[in-house]
């Protein structure tokens, strides 16, 4: 079997939310644009929460359509929200540097 | 050297905190802005806090015509009062009047368009097609605004140039110049000319522009030396 590769992207909430949310606001959004087997394909999952940052693990393939995703989003229930893509790395170990160093 | 990225489109209203987007702009690593204001005084504050974040401001005129007669007109006004003119189509006549007229940086295409993008009219478009991303952002524009990206990335990708600017009239609808590739990288084309979009054809616009608003510039290739 092929192994496939990841991206894992930062993405820093202008609020505070929970991992679960972010999670749902995420798949919604991805969902709109791509639909479900887009979805599927991308391989999403919310790998950590550190403060209001969030690290996103895709496949490669679907990178762009994941941030995409996340800059499309502006609303959470009736608040705005602005989710920023800080920072893209190929490993979890180099998105541990990213996040010390800042 | 890296990449400066541009965000082609700001549009500063009354009610806009200008410190705060200002300093969003520089935190999102853009290097200049197009603005776009009604208010001139509010331009020039603008301008005066941008100084201090090293970051160039360029003014953008956005006419919105209703007919052809009224567009020229504009143009013949404006054209060397402001760094760029946009022109949102919102008609086939309007669109192909635009597209071929020297005095236009760019042609905008709504999401309510009247008009269909085909062969026909690609053919005609010179200049370069600007996607504001706030349509994206909107939910109420969305569908609208992905059907009308895709025609103009379909047809016109191989024919002109296509640049992504923010449309921000809030810090919030501001987005990275990453963010605003991902755009043209979605509808197909590869990473190296989607971020082209952000930064190397706004670039020559702006360039090709400051050297006509120049007093040495006489005319098209002739310059005053000395």
């Amino acid at each position: 079997m092929v192994k496939r590769k990841k991206r894992y992207i930062i993405v820093k909430a202008s609020t505070e939310i929970p991992l679960e949310v972010f999670k749902k606001l995420i798949e919604k959004s991805y969902l709109e644009l791509f639909g479900e087997f887009g979805l599927n394909e991308a391989n999403l999952r919310v790998v950590k929460k550190i403060n209001n940052k969030f690290i996103l693990e895709c496949s490669q393939n679907s990178t762009s359509k994941a941030i995409l995703s996340i800059s499309s989003i502006r609303k959470l229930d009736d608040s705005m929200i602005c989710l920023r893509v800080v920072k893209i790395a190929g490993t979890i170990k180099r998105v541990r540097e990213i996040i010390a160093e800042r | 050297m890296g990449r400066k990225y541009i965000d082609f489109w700001i549009n500063l209203t009354d009610e806009l905190d200008l410190s705060e987007m200002i300093s969003e702009i520089k935190e999102l690593g853009f290097k200049s802005v197009v603005v776009s204001s009604v208010d001139e005084n509010r331009l020039e504050e603008f301008k005066k806090l941008s100084e201090s974040f090293k970051i160039e401001v360029y003014r953008k005129l956005i006419l919105e015509p209703e007919n052809r007669l009224t567009l020229l007109k504009n143009l013949r006004a404006y054209r060397g009062e402001y760094e760029v003119i946009s022109v949102i189509c919102s008609n086939l006549e309007i669109a192909l009047t635009a597209a071929r007229d020297s005095r236009v940086d760019s042609l905008i295409l709504p999401p309510n368009k009247r008009f269909r993008i085909d062969k026909g009219v690609a053919a005609l478009i010179s200049n370069s097609v600007e996607l504001p991303f706030k349509w994206l952002i909107d939910e109420t524009s969305r569908r609208e605004f992905i059907r009308v990206a895709n025609e103009i990335v379909n047809y016109l990708s191989k024919k002109t140039s296509i640049i992504v600017s923010s449309g921000a009239s809030k810090p919030f609808e501001l987005r990275s110049p990453h963010e605003l590739a991902s755009l043209l990288q979605v509808l197909g084309l590869d990473r190296s000319s989607a971020l082209d979009a952000v930064s190397i054809i706004p670039r020559k616009i702006i360039e090709a522009n400051l050297v006509k608003l120049s007093s040495s510039y006489v005319a098209r290739g002739v310059l005053k030396i000395g």
